[in-house]
């Protein structure tokens, strides 16, 4: 496996963001959406108010415009596994594309099939059934959001499978290592709870508007209470998830937690920065500060990371350079162990090639004593294990601040909810439809957070990106890009004119 | 840990839609 063309990985890198992040655009309101139209249509079912049954309808229309691209644009996501990361596809297909295609043909299916009675079936089925697809579609979009993240758990923390060295794939041996593993259970609970509280978000955004407008005030104020009272609850399950998924990154993906920290040298006991900025052009190991001024909250991250008072959190520089005090190897000597990996997994195979057993077997011996480090084998200096540091902590700092800012939101309009004063609060109503925004960009970073965070890897400690990629001139992948961004373009402005349309139309004729 | 992340999220939901209908039925907007 030669080394590929950097432009090329780099465009395919460009590719997959556009495409992910503009897929990311839908999702959130697809998962949270569902539910809450789900809640609406249980309430017209029990009290049989066609006014509820009006606002069901509005809420649902909403969600059938947002839904369409999404799917649109989850389909081009996974051919890009193919087109563009084909060496990625060929050495771990066997495990990655069992929960792809499970979300596939299991949970989308049933998205699918009653998303079309949810839609057209108001008339054509029971009242029951009708309110039965509904649910199907919040829990097949749910169970469709499990499969994709487990298959990505699975790159961040690789369990349940071999490597097997005849044929230099990973093989699966076991499914429910992979779909439960800690970081699977703690990033679904974490990207859906979060997500229905975007989901929240746009039903209170919408709703402010009407407010705001003196139009449709009854089903404003009606939409609100439901979607604070679920926005506030899934806002503090964020919270407990989310730093479940930290603790969990201290101990499978401990660079990433170091990089959103802001983390070059561990200690025991660590500091957690509440508010800090980065020296701007910091590199590891060039002895500046990490940060050009910060408020620490002491003992935090120790606690965070390892729930004790006086655990060891290893800073950047200890995972690049080792610290023998705390038993950790350096990224040179793992880089070491790697290429060696690589010289004798080559000697096995020409081994193997000649009929001669007995070399083959020896060369597999050493080959097993440093499997484990063979993904470091392609790198080729320690610092090249550091992701990019400053986008992945402010990203993460940025989307702790809007998430304990939207709980806090959450609570406001609850109180004006109960006590009757929405109408009145004006100030609230304009956060209302502002804070909608703040939490798609939160939504989105949280990505880059995951994403930006598990660099260099493709699969942590396993396969660099370097070696991910097809091996394709770049051009072939600038020219798709730039339909792709043109395309989603021009859908995402017909989508927007669309939902501005049908928000000005109103519940009644939805 | 598993466990309680899974049901508590079930939980969650099912709490959700329970706390709004009450605050509904409170405010006398059901």
């Amino acid at each position: 496996m030669g080394e590929l063309d950097l432009g090329m990985v780099n465009w395919a890198r460009a590719q997959f963001t556009l495409t992910a992040m503009y897929h990311w655009l839908f999702v959130p309101i697809t998962l949270g959406l569902s539910f809450l139209c789900a809640f609406f249509e249980t309430i017209y079912v029990r009290t049989g108010k066609e006014e509820w049954k009006r606002l069901t309808k509005f809420w649902m229309t909403l969600f059938g415009i947002n839904f369409a691209i999404g799917v649109a644009t989850g389909i081009i996501l996974e051919f890009e596994f193919g087109t563009n990361w084909s060496n990625y596809s060929w050495m771990v297909g066997d495990i990655f594309g069992a929960p792809l295609a499970i979300e596939g043909i299991f949970a989308f299916f049933i998205e699918a099939t009653f998303f079309a009675v949810m839609f057209f079936g108001w008339e054509r089925t029971s009242k029951g059934f009708h309110l039965f697809s509904t649910w199907m579609v919040a829990i097949g979009s749910n169970l469709s959001a499990l499969w994709i993240l487990v298959a990505n758990s699975w790159m961040q923390y690789p369990v349940g499978m071999v490597f097997n060295p005849d044929t230099a794939r990973f093989e699966m041996q076991n499914i429910w290592e992979v779909i439960l593993s800690p970081v699977a259970v703690a990033k679904f609970t974490h990207t859906t709870s979060s997500s229905f509280v975007v989901g929240s978000l746009f039903v209170i955004a919408v709703s402010s508007y009407y407010l705001l407008k003196k139009r449709h005030i009854d089903m404003a104020k009606k939409s609100i209470l439901v979607a604070s009272v679920f926005g506030l609850l899934s806002g503090l399950f964020t919270a407990f998830t989310g730093d479940e998924s930290a603790f969990v990154n201290a101990s499978t993906q401990p660079m990433k937690l170091a990089a959103y920290e802001g983390l070059y040298k561990g200690s025991r006991g660590a500091d957690i920065v509440a508010f800090g900025m980065l020296t701007p052009g910091k590199r590891t190991g060039d002895g500046q500060e990490p940060f050009a001024f910060e408020i620490s909250i002491p003992r935090g991250l120790a606690l965070l990371a390892t729930r004790e008072w006086n655990g060891f959190v290893p800073g950047i520089e200890d995972l690049v350079y080792g610290n023998s005090a705390e038993g950790l190897v350096g990224a040179a000597d793992m880089i070491e162990r790697g290429k060696k990996a690589i010289v004798d997994l080559a000697a096995y195979k020409a081994a193997r090639k000649a009929g001669d057993d007995a070399a083959g077997k020896a060369a597999l011996e050493r080959f097993n004593v440093n499997k484990d480090y063979l993904g470091y084998g392609y790198m080729t200096r320690p610092e090249e294990i550091v992701p990019p540091v400053a986008s992945t902590y402010y990203s993460f700092h940025y989307m702790v601040y809007v998430g304990t800012f939207i709980i806090f939101l959450m609570l406001f309009f609850l109180k004006a909810g109960l006590s009757d004063r929405l109408a009145e609060n004006r100030l609230l109503l304009r956060l209302g439809v502002a804070s909608f925004f703040l939490a798609y960009l939160a939504s989105e970073l949280g990505w880059v957070v995951a994403e930006v965070g598990r660099q260099p890897w493709a699969i942590q400690d396993m396969l660099p990106v370097k070696m991910a990629a097809t091996n394709i001139g770049s051009g072939h992948v600038q020219g798709t890009f730039l339909l792709f961004f043109i395309l989603f373009a021009v859908l995402l402005l017909a989508e927007i004119k669309i939902m501005i349309k049908q928000i000005k139309i109103g519940p009644e004729v939805a | 840990m598993t466990a309680v992340l899974l049901i508590g999220w079930i939980a969650l939901i099912v709490v959700s839609y329970k706390a709004a209908v009450a605050l509904l039925i409170k405010t006398n907007n059901l």
